[in-house]
């Protein structure tokens, strides 16, 4: 580049000055706010009223799922899942703890990614929320009467557990996959002979469909690729399950660049119901892998077993299990309308949104119109599966939902957009602006039979200057969008924790009363409740001190403790004895290096606590519960050890 | 108002003790009440070793079944809370869970106390 | 040279000397999640980003569709130009000085000549950027290449591209346009005086 210059433009000096005037470029106008008129009225809920919609959306990095109300997008709760959580001793009490077991140990974190509402013939039925742990592969089961995680599996032979924990439309299981293929089982190879040794796995956890008790059913054991995200078939396609699969360049470096060469990755459609029939024939191999699986007990105390040997199944062992249908390219999201027929992928690089039909995929099947095969996996021509492609989606398309109409809604991350089109013809008719570069989006129900065409979420992945800054980090940035029209409308934009990856919505009808108000305090079966004020006292055992504390307003019982010593293990055991709605109280003891306690009514909760020096230390209710919250305290004496100071505590008279 | 605001309309007619009833309005006491209320003294709630000499049985039953509006009506109840800072909770007793209690309180005058 | 063109030339010929510190043009690109935009200055001698990180971010980008990389070290043209600008200043102060029409007419004949190389230099290498795409790209659009405008705006993917001539580039504009007034000026008064002695149509 050099000296500039245009043709001779203006020869006086008025040109001149206009020439200057007109200096660096013309922007383009600045992009609209986004926000319709009427809005307001539509997202406000009055003081008193409640929402329409409970929201769970996964809190991504933070490990967490959040509960928002729509359409006002306040912010609810936030369920502690996979991260430890020292405001509701989540992880921290001795009946929280054991959750956090796995093969690994104890892992207080994970990376939570996709909310599954649990379903009963096609919609959602209220009793659970699912959740995957991405980092250290593992599944949770949230019950949505109490808003707690009730338990957590472990998922052996996987790496990176992404396309999890999607549910089948009776909840006859919740699928696992392995995102980053790794040797299948562990051992010790070159990297680089990552297409010699690097395999991945597909699983199927089974669900009890009475206690929710979830149990490892069968794995299949599948070629080196990345398997991304998952949706099972509904209608004529359930008893399918349909993965999208990418990096079948089967690079293990630089994969930004070595996995987005082929033109075409894969969507994997496993037949379960196939498998089921292969693993009764006795066509698996049971593999000695260790894994842990913790669950809450119905005292509301946390265990955790390890288990080991489960089900694995070889594709070529079982015919009519596995298929792999090409799909442009990279696709991330795949997504199956509610009538099942239609199994859309998200082709994040390429320049179509394709769509396949289940029917013309069995047909396929039928006539053996493969193009190859795959380690036993027949791949299908993909003119033989393919139904349409649609075209100009915009840039980057990565997830589908569905309205009740027949209509797709697709979240476009480049340019950051949401397009709107028909399954009858295939073509984009609308499409709206979100700030900025949306992941998934969420219309509630869009993955069930009957959609609710009222709403879609937009859950971005950049904020920048959508609401006030807060230093160099930001709340990640959501969008509420109307779409019972035809023309879709911006209503709200809203923050939320975390990183919300994807969302699940319920209406608030189905589950708001039904929701628990108190712990039965008659029911209590905690080893350590303590019931009444006359029970309350403490006991030693050797260094093990127990103290049976309750806490009612506004006092705890006993509330001076003496002869404890320096070094004892004492174990603070709270209950809880109001029986009224939201009287939860806190406990908190000097120096404790793990976190306070939250009790709520009729609950019973400990925290261990090691004294390590002598004196007279307070204890107090941390939580606000009454007039007389700020007298809500106590006293423990520590002596020096081996004083032989006796233990006494005060007593109701 | 000496009968207090609640689902007890009319006052009540106290015969003879009944102690079984007693009995089972003491085991209700010692599970739900004692947190808050001893005979003799102050605790959180006032002494009520005297409480069914002092007001009426259908005062002391509406106060357990409706203390919300007792609070927020009745002009005694008012007094207590100024005095005491902190609310009675509404422990969804039943009616005759009330009278039971009501009947144990009759066998816990000051003479009677502790028996 | 009448007086008043001597003078203008001369005031020409030294606002070139701004061009060192204000920059020539201006390229920038918006896209929905850079709402505050992103832009790069092209200078006599260097390329700055419109922010200080800007070079960088434009690079990073550039990277998925398979652009190479801006860097100011690897454009010759940037080492040069100066040298070219500071020739055009010393011939256009000769000419004010002498005040001899030819040097006039040959200055502004170097100062166009220069421009257009110049323009057509940017817009060869606006076109290697924009088409010799690294074959491993990540984004790869087929028949999509990547060329940004020589002048105005374009949509590249999600990218709104503008480029424009910034302060510096307009002072050559005008600097350039005086040259080509005064050169017209004196031409007209040359025709219209005929029967001047041929020694004075020496000048």
């Amino acid at each position: 580049m050099s000296l500039l210059s245009l043709v001779p433009r203006s020869l006086g000096r008025v040109g001149l000055a206009a020439a200057l005037v007109v200096s660096s470029g013309c922007a383009k106008s600045a992009t609209p706010v986004g926000g319709s008129g009427d809005a307001a009225a539509r997202v406000y809920v009055a003081p008193g009223q409640y929402d329409e919609f409970y929201m769970f959306a996964s809190g991504g990095y933070s490990g967490q799922v959040s509960v928002y109300g729509l359409p006002s997008g306040r912010l609810l709760r936030v369920i502690p899942v996979f991260s430890q959580d020292a405001e509701k001793a989540y992880g921290y009490s001795e009946q929280s703890k054991p959750m956090f077991n796995t093969s690994y140990g104890f892992v207080p974190w994970d990376d939570s990614h996709h909310p599954s509402l649990s379903k009963t013939d096609g919609l959602n039925d209220g009793r659970w929320l699912f959740i995957n742990g991405n980092n250290t592969p593992r599944v949770a089961r949230i019950d949505l009467a109490e808003m707690n995680t009730k338990e957590i599996i472990e998922i052996p032979n996987a790496a990176g557990n992404h396309a999890s924990p999607f549910v089948t439309q009776g909840t006859e299981y919740v699928v696992t996959a392995t995102r980053f293929s790794v040797p299948t089982p562990q051992k010790d190879v070159p990297i680089s002979t990552y297409k010699e040794n690097f395999t991945g796995q597909i699983g199927f956890v089974a669900v009890d469909p009475n206690s929710g008790k979830m149990s490892l059913a069968f794995q299949i054991h599948m070629p080196g690729y990345d398997y991304d995200l998952a949706r099972p078939g509904k209608g004529p396609s359930h008893g399918w399950a349909f993965f999208t699969t990418y990096n079948t360049e089967q690079a293990n470096t630089l994969k930004e660049r070595n996995a987005s060469q082929n033109d075409k990755d894969f969507v994997t459609a496993v037949n379960w119901k196939q498998a089921e029939q292969c693993v009764a024939q006795g066509k698996a191999k049971t593999w000695p892998t260790r894994y842990a699986h913790n669950w809450v007990d119905e005292a509301d105390v946390a265990h955790s077993e390890m288990l080991t040997g489960q089900k694995v199944l070889e594709p070529a062992d079982c015919p009519g299990m596995v298929y792999f249908l090409p799909t442009p390219k990279s696709p991330h999201g795949v997504d199956v309308d509610p009538t099942g027929e239609y199994i859309v992928g998200g082709g994040k690089l390429a320049t179509v949104i394709p769509v396949h039909s289940f029917s013309k995929m069995q047909k396929a099947i039928a006539e053996n119109a493969f193009e190859a095969a795959i380690g036993g996996i027949p791949v299908l021509k993909y003119e033989a599966v393919n139904y349409c492609e649609v075209a100009n989606p915009g840039l980057g398309p990565l997830h589908d939902e569905f309205d009740d109409k027949g209509n797709v809604y697709t979240s476009v991350f480049i340019s950051s957009e949401i397009v709107k089109w028909n399954l009858k013809d295939c073509k984009v008719v609308d499409r709206i602006p979100v700030y900025y570069s949306i992941g998934h989006l969420m219309v509630p129900g869009g993955d069930t039979r009957k959609p609710d065409g009222k709403y879609v979420i937009a859950l971005n992945k950049i904020t920048k200057d959508r609401y006030l800054p807060t230093g160099p980090e930001l709340a990640q940035s959501a969008q509420l969008i109307d779409i019972s029209g035809d023309k879709m409308k911006m209503l709200l934009d809203f923050p939320t924790i975390g990183e919300p990856h994807y969302a699940q919505a319920i209406l608030a009808s189905a589950i708001k009363d039904k929701q628990m108000k108190t712990f039965s305090l008659a029911g209590n079966k905690d080893p350590f409740v303590t019931r009444t004020e006359k029970d309350a006292r403490v006991e030693r055992k050797g260094n093990v001190v127990h103290i049976y504390m309750t806490a009612v307003r506004s006092h705890f019982m006993p509330d001076n403790i003496e002869g404890i010593e320096v070094g004892d293990s004492v174990y603070w055991h709270v209950t809880n004895l109001e029986q009224d709605w939201d009287v939860p109280h806190g406990f908190a003891v000097t120096g404790a290096n793990n976190s306070e306690l939250l009790v709520m009514p009729g609950q019973t909760r400990t925290i261990a606590w090691v004294p390590d020096r002598p004196g007279v230390f307070p204890f107090y209710c941390t939580d606000f519960c009454s007039a007389l919250h700020q007298e809500m305290q106590g006293y423990i004496r520590i002596s020096p050890r081996g004083t032989g100071v006796q233990i006494s505590f005060n007593t109701p008279k | 108002m000496e009968n207090g605001i609640g689902p007890i309309k009319e006052a009540i007619e106290l015969e003879k003790i009944d102690h079984d009833e007693a009995e089972e309005g003491r085991k209700l006491f010692e599970a739900k009440c004692v947190l808050c209320h001893k005979m003799t003294e102050r605790y959180v709630g006032p002494a009520l070793a005297d409480v069914t000499q002092k007001r009426t049985a259908a005062y002391i039953m509406n106060m357990i079944l409706n203390p919300e509006e007792m609070y927020t009506r009745h002009p005694e109840a008012r007094k207590l809370l100024a005095e005491h800072m902190t609310q009675m909770p509404n422990l969804g007793l039943t009616h005759d869970e009330a009278r039971e209690i009501v009947e144990y309180l009759r066998t816990q005058t000051s003479t009677k106390a502790g028996s | 040279m009448s007086r008043s063109s001597r003078l203008w030339l001369a005031a020409a010929a030294l606002s070139l000397a701004l061009v060192y510190w204000l920059p020539l043009w201006h390229v920038g690109l918006k896209a929905p999640q850079y709402p505050e935009g992103l832009g790069m200055y092209i200078g006599v001698n260097r390329i700055l980003g419109e922010k200080p990180q800007d070079l960088e971010s434009i690079n990073n980008l550039n990277h998925y569709i398979g652009m190479k990389r801006i860097t100011p070290a690897d454009i010759p043209e940037l080492r040069f130009m100066p040298w070219l600008v500071a020739g055009l200043i010393c011939v256009g102060l000769v000419a004010a000085l002498s005040g001899k029409r030819p040097l006039l007419y040959a200055w502004v004949g170097l100062f166009a000549a220069g421009a257009l190389a110049g323009l057509a230099d940017f817009y060869r290498w606006g076109y290697d950027y924009g088409h010799n795409l690294d074959p491993q790209a990540i984004i790869k659009i087929p028949g999509m290449t990547y060329q940004p405008p020589l002048l105005g705006s374009k949509q590249l993917l999600n990218f709104y591209a503008t480029s424009w001539p910034a302060m510096g580039g307009w002072i050559l504009i005008a600097a350039l346009g005086i040259g080509i007034a005064l050169s017209l000026r004196e031409l007209r008064k040359t025709r219209r005086v005929p029967a001047v002695a041929p020694s004075l149509m020496a000048a």
